[in-house]
């Protein structure tokens, strides 16, 4: 047991971080994107328009029209998706989220997928013309 | 059999790994000493409000998909 005990709890809240492998922190600048969204209603939320902001990469994620259509939906439930390019990897990830959650629907899943798809792409493109 | 289906799974790792199985994905645990996804940092603490404590619960990989592992961290 460590020696260092610390005084707070961890908290109740998740995160889950899809994962592209690759060393993100060489091209920071032109991955790093986070989403802003339009909402329209209160008690029957809608959203009405996401676009993304950041780097280059955003040029290709404003462009897909079928992920628009499905963040419209799909940020409902996930508040705004972030692609953080760190060391290890880059993260896609969304707000914190509590415990009962964490599980995700297949469209959410989807829509990650097509996002991991556009940055290993783009990744991919950025490492050959270095 | 009927203890078996009272059981309540409290493990959230054990819980989103059984929920990507019921869609389907090839996943599976990783060993966090065999990959580097576990280390720190999580983040590149670029966008405003990034928590500073954040704790790893897992890393699962996945196969077939864009994206090549998933990254369960608590806050706190």
């Amino acid at each position: 047991m460590s020696e260092f005990i610390p005084p707070y709890g961890a908290l109740p809240y998740y995160q889950t971080h899809f994962v592209v492998a690759g060393n993100g922190r060489i091209f920071e600048d032109k991955l790093i994107a986070r989403t802003r969204k339009k909402t329209k209603g209160v008690i029957r939320k809608q959203v009405t328009d996401v676009i993304w902001n950041g780097g280059q990469i955003t040029d290709k994620l404003n462009g897909d029209s079928t992920l628009k259509s499905l963040l419209t939906t799909v940020l409902l439930e996930e508040g705004n998706i972030y692609i953080d390019p760190t060391e290890n990897g880059i993260r896609i990830y969304s707000d914190w989220k509590p415990e009962y959650k964490v599980e995700i629907s297949k469209q959410t899943l989807e829509a990650y997928n097509i996002i991991a798809g556009h940055v290993k792409s783009y990744l991919s493109e950025l490492t050959v013309s270095m | 059999m009927e203890e078996e289906k009272e059981y309540l799974e409290t493990d959230v790792r054990k819980i989103f790994l059984a929920h990507l199985k019921s869609f389907g994905i090839e996943a599976e645990f990783v060993d966090p000493n065999k990959s580097d996804i576990e280390k720190q940092p999580y983040y590149s603490f670029y966008f405003s409000g990034t928590a500073r404590m954040v704790d790893s619960m897992g890393c699962i990989g996945v196969r077939g998909k864009n994206f090549d592992y998933i990254h369960i961290v608590r806050r706190g």
